[in-house]
């Protein structure tokens, strides 16, 4: 599998907090690309899953990215994948998403 | 059967009404082939439009596009060079899996591209290929025990206007070893020249027969799917909708 990754991270304040914003784009078979806000505490703060990629149903993508808001660790992004674990997606490796976020929260947490 | 061609709201609407209805009972299993008038672009459920077409390009040149209900990547549809079909069908059998179901699909394609001497093959998960390149791109979605797909075959499309309206992530072109999308893609009329679409058209009813194990007939749309339809129009043309991501 060919597998790209592009990072990109910004820092700034928004309403007056500290917040990073990164985006990560992610080659399976299909592209996907990441844009997550953390807050100061490393909590993410907003997630967008966007891409050429298939999900069945659609509507769990958006209830993904929901749950995910709020989460700080690697208990929270697991349990929260657990939670659509219904839903076939093509063209994405499920798992590594899962990993990419879950090493993005530790690198900010330890950083 | 729409050769003549509508509006991408309007056709995007009734793809999506044919499977409200079918999903409801009140409709049979139906195959649509159709054209966009004028050329237009659709992207797919997921993509962010921002990255996934040139919306200068298109401003500019007043080509028209929304939103998809299925996924996948952003398609051109040249009025001139591109047919369209959708299928609406229950979810049994052959088509339970989402994987095979393209693969079953797609074959109705591929049987109408060999059909006139091409060699088409099927390059999971969504695609028909050429001498390894894109011909063809289908999408589907699922509701309720039943499943719409629609997809393309590019028979004469203008690639130069393809490129300057579609974005495509550098990332997936180093993953295809191309340079530019016009370099992943083909045309029929690339491979044998000009086609008659009403001989292609015969092509793919006959194919999309073999590979349904179907047998087709010709009808017309009732006002009930020509009213869920219209319903429809003001979602597809609707920012909310557009731009939601």
């Amino acid at each position: 599998m060919n597998l790209y990754l592009n990072i990109r991270v910004l820092s700034g304040c928004l309403r007056g907090d500290f917040v990073k914003s990164i985006s990560l784009t992610l080659r399976y078979t299909k592209t996907v690309k990441l844009d997550i806000v953390l807050s100061e505490k490393c909590e993410i703060l907003n997630i967008i899953i966007t891409g050429d990629f298939f999900a069945y149903p659609e509507e769990s993508i958006e209830k993904l990215e929901n749950k995910l808001k709020g989460c700080n660790n690697k208990v929270c992004v697991e349990e929260t994948f657990r939670e659509i674990s219904d839903t076939i997606i093509l063209g994405v490796n499920i798992e590594d998403l899962k990993s990419r976020i879950i090493n993005l929260l530790e690198t900010c947490t330890s950083s | 059967m729409d050769l003549e061609g509508h509006d991408v709201y309007w056709q995007m609407a009734l793809d999506e009404a044919l499977l409200t209805l079918r999903s409801r009972g009140e409709i049979e299993n139906t195959l649509r082939i159709y054209r966009f008038k004028p050329s237009a672009i659709t992207i797919g459920y997921f993509q962010k439009i921002k990255e996934a077409v040139n919306l200068e390009f298109l401003h500019e040149n007043g080509i028209q596009y929304t939103r998809r209900i299925t996924g996948g990547g952003s398609v051109y549809h040249d009025t001139n060079g591109e047919l369209t079909y959708s299928i609406v069908l229950p979810i049994e059998n052959v088509l339970t899996g989402i994987l095979e179901s393209y693969r079953v699909i797609c074959s109705g394609l591929i049987y109408a591209l060999r059909k006139l001497g091409v060699p088409a093959e099927f390059a999971p998960i969504n695609d028909i290929v050429i001498y390894g390149k894109k011909i063809s791109g289908s999408a589907q979605t699922r509701r309720a025990g039943f499943l719409l797909q629609h997809g393309t075959l590019m028979y004469a499309t203008d690639l130069n206007t393809l490129e300057k309206a579609l974005l495509a992530p550098r990332e997936k072109l180093e993953s295809k070893g191309v340079k530019s999308i016009r370099e992943r893609v083909i045309t029929l009329k690339d491979v044998i020249g000009e086609v008659d679409v009403n001989v292609l058209v015969e092509s793919l009813i006959e194919g999309f027969s073999q590979a349904l194990n179907a047998e087709i007939y010709y009808d017309e749309f009732s006002e009930k799917e020509l009213r869920v339809a219209s319903e429809l129009i003001s979602k597809y043309k609707s920012f909310e909708w557009v731009f939601k991501r």
